[in-house]
Protein backbone atom coordinates (compact mmCIF):
# COMPACT_ATOMS: atom_id res chain seq x y z
CA UNK A 1 0.00 0.00 0.00
CA UNK A 2 1.07 3.71 -0.68
CA UNK A 3 0.86 5.94 2.25
CA UNK A 4 0.46 9.79 1.25
CA UNK A 5 0.33 12.65 3.02
CA UNK A 6 -2.51 15.08 2.78
CA UNK A 7 -3.40 16.25 0.75
CA UNK A 8 -2.11 14.45 -2.09
CA UNK A 9 -1.94 16.00 -5.52
CA UNK A 10 -2.38 14.99 -8.91
CA UNK A 11 -1.04 16.99 -12.00
CA UNK A 12 -1.99 15.92 -15.42
CA UNK A 13 -0.84 17.96 -18.74
CA UNK A 14 -1.17 21.08 -18.60
CA UNK A 15 -0.59 23.70 -15.46
CA UNK A 16 -1.54 23.36 -11.76
CA UNK A 17 -2.99 20.62 -10.32
CA UNK A 18 -6.03 18.96 -11.56
CA UNK A 19 -7.18 16.58 -8.65
CA UNK A 20 -6.33 17.23 -4.86
CA UNK A 21 -7.82 14.91 -2.70
CA UNK A 22 -8.27 14.59 0.85
CA UNK A 23 -8.00 18.39 1.56
CA UNK A 24 -10.10 18.11 4.69
CA UNK A 25 -11.87 15.97 6.48
CA UNK A 26 -14.67 17.44 8.60
CA UNK A 27 -16.72 15.34 11.56
CA UNK A 28 -19.47 16.09 14.03
CA UNK A 29 -21.04 14.60 16.77
CA UNK A 30 -23.49 17.56 17.19
CA UNK A 31 -26.89 16.76 15.25
CA UNK A 32 -27.19 20.65 14.84
CA UNK A 33 -27.25 23.16 13.61
CA UNK A 34 -27.22 22.29 9.97
CA UNK A 35 -25.04 24.47 7.97
CA UNK A 36 -21.73 23.50 7.67
CA UNK A 37 -19.13 26.39 6.27
CA UNK A 38 -16.00 26.34 4.61
CA UNK A 39 -13.20 28.84 3.66
CA UNK A 40 -10.95 28.28 1.01
CA UNK A 41 -7.44 29.71 0.79
CA UNK A 42 -8.98 30.94 -3.11
CA UNK A 43 -8.77 34.67 -3.43
CA UNK A 44 -11.91 36.46 -5.38
CA UNK A 45 -8.95 38.77 -6.41
CA UNK A 46 -7.69 35.95 -8.78
CA UNK A 47 -9.68 34.01 -11.53
CA UNK A 48 -10.01 30.45 -11.21
CA UNK A 49 -12.27 27.63 -11.67
CA UNK A 50 -12.74 24.65 -9.63
CA UNK A 51 -14.82 21.81 -7.79
CA UNK A 52 -14.91 20.62 -4.23
CA UNK A 53 -16.66 17.17 -4.04
CA UNK A 54 -17.71 15.86 -0.36
CA UNK A 55 -17.61 12.36 0.03
CA UNK A 56 -18.81 10.22 3.33
CA UNK A 57 -21.26 9.30 6.07
CA UNK A 58 -23.87 10.95 7.69
CA UNK A 59 -24.38 8.80 10.87
CA UNK A 60 -27.66 10.98 11.81
CA UNK A 61 -29.73 10.49 8.17
CA UNK A 62 -28.31 7.29 7.45
CA UNK A 63 -27.15 8.24 4.69
CA UNK A 64 -24.02 8.03 1.93
CA UNK A 65 -22.89 11.62 1.41
CA UNK A 66 -21.56 12.81 -2.32
CA UNK A 67 -22.01 16.35 -3.43
CA UNK A 68 -20.05 18.43 -5.21
CA UNK A 69 -20.02 22.52 -5.87
CA UNK A 70 -18.48 24.25 -9.07
CA UNK A 71 -16.90 27.57 -8.27
CA UNK A 72 -15.86 30.19 -10.26
CA UNK A 73 -13.73 33.16 -8.79
CA UNK A 74 -14.29 36.30 -10.89
CA UNK A 75 -11.27 37.92 -10.03
CA UNK A 76 -12.73 41.02 -9.24
CA UNK A 77 -13.62 40.20 -6.05
CA UNK A 78 -16.64 37.34 -6.58
CA UNK A 79 -17.11 34.05 -5.95
CA UNK A 80 -20.26 32.16 -7.53
CA UNK A 81 -21.31 28.98 -7.94
CA UNK A 82 -21.19 27.48 -11.69
CA UNK A 83 -23.15 23.96 -10.87
CA UNK A 84 -23.98 22.80 -7.21
CA UNK A 85 -24.75 19.04 -7.63
CA UNK A 86 -26.07 16.78 -4.90
CA UNK A 87 -27.23 12.70 -5.39
CA UNK A 88 -30.32 12.50 -4.50
CA UNK A 89 -31.26 10.40 -0.91
CA UNK A 90 -27.79 11.13 0.22
CA UNK A 91 -27.03 12.99 3.50
CA UNK A 92 -25.18 16.35 2.31
CA UNK A 93 -26.62 19.32 0.39
CA UNK A 94 -24.23 21.48 -1.85
CA UNK A 95 -25.99 24.31 -0.28
CA UNK A 96 -24.13 27.28 -2.07
CA UNK A 97 -20.89 29.26 -2.94
CA UNK A 98 -19.77 33.31 -1.41
CA UNK A 99 -17.38 35.71 -0.93
CA UNK A 100 -16.16 36.56 2.45
CA UNK A 101 -15.59 39.42 3.85
CA UNK A 102 -11.86 39.50 3.30
CA UNK A 103 -12.03 38.61 -0.33
CA UNK A 104 -11.87 34.37 -0.37
CA UNK A 105 -14.15 31.65 -1.79
CA UNK A 106 -16.35 29.77 0.85
CA UNK A 107 -19.11 26.52 0.33
CA UNK A 108 -21.88 26.29 2.35
CA UNK A 109 -23.07 22.71 3.08
CA UNK A 110 -26.36 21.88 4.83
CA UNK A 111 -28.66 19.01 6.26
CA UNK A 112 -32.04 20.21 7.06
CA UNK A 113 -32.52 16.57 9.85
CA UNK A 114 -28.75 15.80 11.40
CA UNK A 115 -25.25 16.09 11.53
CA UNK A 116 -25.56 13.99 14.24
CA UNK A 117 -21.55 12.02 14.02
CA UNK A 118 -21.51 12.61 10.58
CA UNK A 119 -18.32 12.67 8.57
CA UNK A 120 -16.71 13.46 5.23
CA UNK A 121 -13.57 14.19 3.64
CA UNK A 122 -13.49 17.49 0.59
CA UNK A 123 -11.49 16.61 -2.56
CA UNK A 124 -10.59 19.71 -5.06
CA UNK A 125 -10.59 19.25 -8.77
CA UNK A 126 -8.85 22.32 -10.62
CA UNK A 127 -8.87 23.07 -14.35
CA UNK A 128 -5.67 23.08 -15.43
CA UNK A 129 -5.58 26.35 -17.00
CA UNK A 130 -5.99 28.16 -13.45
CA UNK A 131 -2.97 26.28 -11.26
CA UNK A 132 -4.02 26.93 -7.25
CA UNK A 133 -3.15 24.77 -4.70
CA UNK A 134 -6.27 24.49 -2.91
CA UNK A 135 -6.85 24.17 1.39
CA UNK A 136 -9.48 24.96 3.44
CA UNK A 137 -9.01 27.83 5.65
CA UNK A 138 -11.45 27.27 8.25
CA UNK A 139 -14.64 25.55 9.01
CA UNK A 140 -17.71 26.00 11.10
CA UNK A 141 -20.63 24.60 12.12
CA UNK A 142 -23.91 26.87 12.19
CA UNK A 143 -27.15 28.05 11.75
CA UNK A 144 -26.34 30.65 9.30
CA UNK A 145 -28.14 29.83 5.96
CA UNK A 146 -26.29 32.74 3.81
CA UNK A 147 -22.62 34.21 4.64
CA UNK A 148 -20.78 33.00 7.64
CA UNK A 149 -17.47 34.06 6.73
CA UNK B 1 2.76 11.23 -13.60
CA UNK B 2 2.69 7.96 -10.92
CA UNK B 3 1.44 4.80 -11.70
CA UNK B 4 0.94 3.70 -8.19
CA UNK B 5 0.64 -0.58 -7.86
CA UNK B 6 -1.04 -0.99 -4.81
CA UNK B 7 -4.11 0.55 -2.37
CA UNK B 8 -3.21 4.36 -2.12
CA UNK B 9 -4.18 5.29 1.35
CA UNK B 10 -4.79 9.54 1.55
CA UNK B 11 -5.27 10.87 5.19
CA UNK B 12 -8.85 8.72 6.04
CA UNK B 13 -9.59 7.89 2.47
CA UNK B 14 -8.44 4.66 0.86
CA UNK B 15 -8.08 4.72 -2.89
CA UNK B 16 -8.79 0.75 -4.98
CA UNK B 17 -8.00 -1.02 -1.30
CA UNK B 18 -9.52 -4.03 -2.89
CA UNK B 19 -10.23 -5.25 -6.69
CA UNK B 20 -12.89 -7.44 -7.81
CA UNK B 21 -13.56 -8.55 -11.39
CA UNK B 22 -15.23 -11.54 -13.40
CA UNK B 23 -15.70 -12.61 -16.78
CA UNK B 24 -19.02 -15.12 -15.37
CA UNK B 25 -22.22 -12.81 -16.03
CA UNK B 26 -24.20 -15.20 -13.09
CA UNK B 27 -24.35 -15.63 -10.51
CA UNK B 28 -25.71 -12.22 -9.93
CA UNK B 29 -24.50 -11.84 -6.19
CA UNK B 30 -21.11 -10.65 -5.03
CA UNK B 31 -20.15 -11.06 -1.09
CA UNK B 32 -17.33 -9.32 0.50
CA UNK B 33 -16.14 -9.70 4.08
CA UNK B 34 -14.57 -6.70 5.45
CA UNK B 35 -11.83 -6.63 8.07
CA UNK B 36 -14.71 -4.40 10.14
CA UNK B 37 -15.05 -6.07 13.38
CA UNK B 38 -18.69 -6.03 14.98
CA UNK B 39 -19.08 -4.13 17.66
CA UNK B 40 -16.21 -2.17 16.59
CA UNK B 41 -17.98 0.92 16.44
CA UNK B 42 -16.31 1.91 13.33
CA UNK B 43 -18.64 3.83 10.91
CA UNK B 44 -17.66 3.15 7.58
CA UNK B 45 -18.25 4.26 4.01
CA UNK B 46 -17.18 1.84 1.20
CA UNK B 47 -17.71 2.57 -2.40
CA UNK B 48 -17.33 0.48 -5.57
CA UNK B 49 -16.19 2.30 -8.50
CA UNK B 50 -16.32 0.90 -12.11
CA UNK B 51 -17.70 -0.93 -15.09
CA UNK B 52 -19.81 -3.77 -15.71
CA UNK B 53 -19.63 -4.47 -19.58
CA UNK B 54 -22.45 -7.13 -18.80
CA UNK B 55 -24.77 -4.47 -17.80
CA UNK B 56 -23.33 -1.57 -20.33
CA UNK B 57 -23.04 0.71 -17.13
CA UNK B 58 -20.83 2.23 -15.67
CA UNK B 59 -20.35 1.07 -11.38
CA UNK B 60 -20.69 3.58 -8.66
CA UNK B 61 -22.64 2.46 -5.82
CA UNK B 62 -21.99 2.82 -1.70
CA UNK B 63 -22.40 0.93 1.85
CA UNK B 64 -22.67 2.69 5.06
CA UNK B 65 -22.96 1.21 8.81
CA UNK B 66 -22.40 1.55 12.22
CA UNK B 67 -21.50 -1.66 14.09
CA UNK B 68 -22.80 -0.77 17.80
CA UNK B 69 -20.97 -2.46 20.63
CA UNK B 70 -23.92 -1.38 22.48
CA UNK B 71 -25.70 -4.24 21.35
CA UNK B 72 -23.92 -5.99 18.88
CA UNK B 73 -26.55 -4.55 16.28
CA UNK B 74 -25.63 -2.84 12.51
CA UNK B 75 -27.30 0.62 12.38
CA UNK B 76 -27.86 3.44 10.09
CA UNK B 77 -27.39 1.11 6.96
CA UNK B 78 -27.50 2.81 3.72
CA UNK B 79 -27.51 1.20 0.29
CA UNK B 80 -26.91 3.98 -2.55
CA UNK B 81 -26.37 3.60 -6.08
CA UNK B 82 -24.94 6.66 -7.86
CA UNK B 83 -24.74 4.86 -11.13
CA UNK B 84 -26.41 1.49 -11.61
CA UNK B 85 -24.36 -1.11 -13.13
CA UNK B 86 -24.29 -3.03 -10.17
CA UNK B 87 -25.97 -2.14 -7.16
CA UNK B 88 -25.22 -2.27 -2.87
CA UNK B 89 -27.43 -4.69 -1.86
CA UNK B 90 -26.59 -4.88 1.62
CA UNK B 91 -24.77 -5.41 4.44
CA UNK B 92 -24.30 -8.16 7.00
CA UNK B 93 -22.28 -9.80 9.94
CA UNK B 94 -20.15 -12.70 8.92
CA UNK B 95 -21.13 -16.23 11.64
CA UNK B 96 -17.56 -15.06 12.84
CA UNK B 97 -18.25 -11.20 13.24
CA UNK B 98 -17.16 -8.89 10.67
CA UNK B 99 -18.78 -6.88 8.38
CA UNK B 100 -19.89 -8.06 5.17
CA UNK B 101 -20.68 -5.85 1.78
CA UNK B 102 -23.58 -7.66 -0.56
CA UNK B 103 -23.69 -6.67 -4.20
CA UNK B 104 -26.17 -7.34 -7.14
CA UNK B 105 -26.07 -6.91 -10.73
CA UNK B 106 -28.94 -8.73 -13.33
CA UNK B 107 -24.98 -9.59 -14.59
CA UNK B 108 -21.63 -9.93 -13.80
CA UNK B 109 -20.47 -10.79 -17.38
CA UNK B 110 -16.97 -8.86 -17.46
CA UNK B 111 -17.52 -7.15 -14.40
CA UNK B 112 -14.76 -5.16 -12.64
CA UNK B 113 -14.38 -2.39 -9.69
CA UNK B 114 -12.26 -1.14 -6.93
CA UNK B 115 -13.33 -0.27 -3.54
CA UNK B 116 -13.11 2.80 -1.87
CA UNK B 117 -12.76 3.55 1.54
CA UNK B 118 -14.00 7.17 3.47
CA UNK B 119 -13.98 6.36 7.18
CA UNK B 120 -14.15 10.17 8.12
CA UNK B 121 -16.55 10.22 10.93
CA UNK B 122 -15.51 10.73 14.41
CA UNK B 123 -16.16 6.78 15.38
CA UNK B 124 -13.93 4.78 13.27
CA UNK B 125 -11.82 7.50 12.27
CA UNK B 126 -8.68 6.58 9.74
CA UNK B 127 -9.79 2.86 10.62
CA UNK B 128 -7.48 0.87 7.38
CA UNK B 129 -10.45 -1.35 5.56
CA UNK B 130 -9.43 -4.54 3.89
CA UNK B 131 -11.50 -7.41 2.63
CA UNK B 132 -10.57 -10.68 3.75
CA UNK B 133 -12.61 -12.99 1.26
CA UNK B 134 -14.85 -12.01 -1.65
CA UNK B 135 -17.30 -14.58 -3.96
CA UNK B 136 -19.64 -14.35 -6.59
CA UNK B 137 -22.57 -16.51 -5.49
CA UNK B 138 -26.10 -17.41 -5.63
CA UNK B 139 -26.95 -16.19 -2.14
CA UNK B 140 -28.99 -13.48 -1.81
CA UNK B 141 -28.75 -13.29 2.17
CA UNK B 142 -25.57 -14.28 4.23
CA UNK B 143 -22.93 -15.90 2.55
CA UNK B 144 -19.83 -15.73 5.09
Amino acid sequence: MATFTTPTNVRTAGSGWYAQYHLYNFYTSSGSPYYVHFKTNVSTSTEKIFMLEAIGFNYGTGQAIRCAWGIYTTGGGGATAKGLQTFSSTGLTADGVYASSDGYACIRAYNGSSFYFAGWILNGHVHPNYSVTLSITASNQNSTSGNYY
Amino acid sequence: MANVLADTRIGVMQQAFYTFNTTSGSPLYIHMKTNIPKSSNNMFYIEAEGYNYGTSLPVLCSWTGYPFSGDGNLYSVSLTNFYTGMNADGVYFSSDNYVVLRAYAGGHYFNGFVLNSVMANPNGNSFRVSILAAIQSSTSGNYY
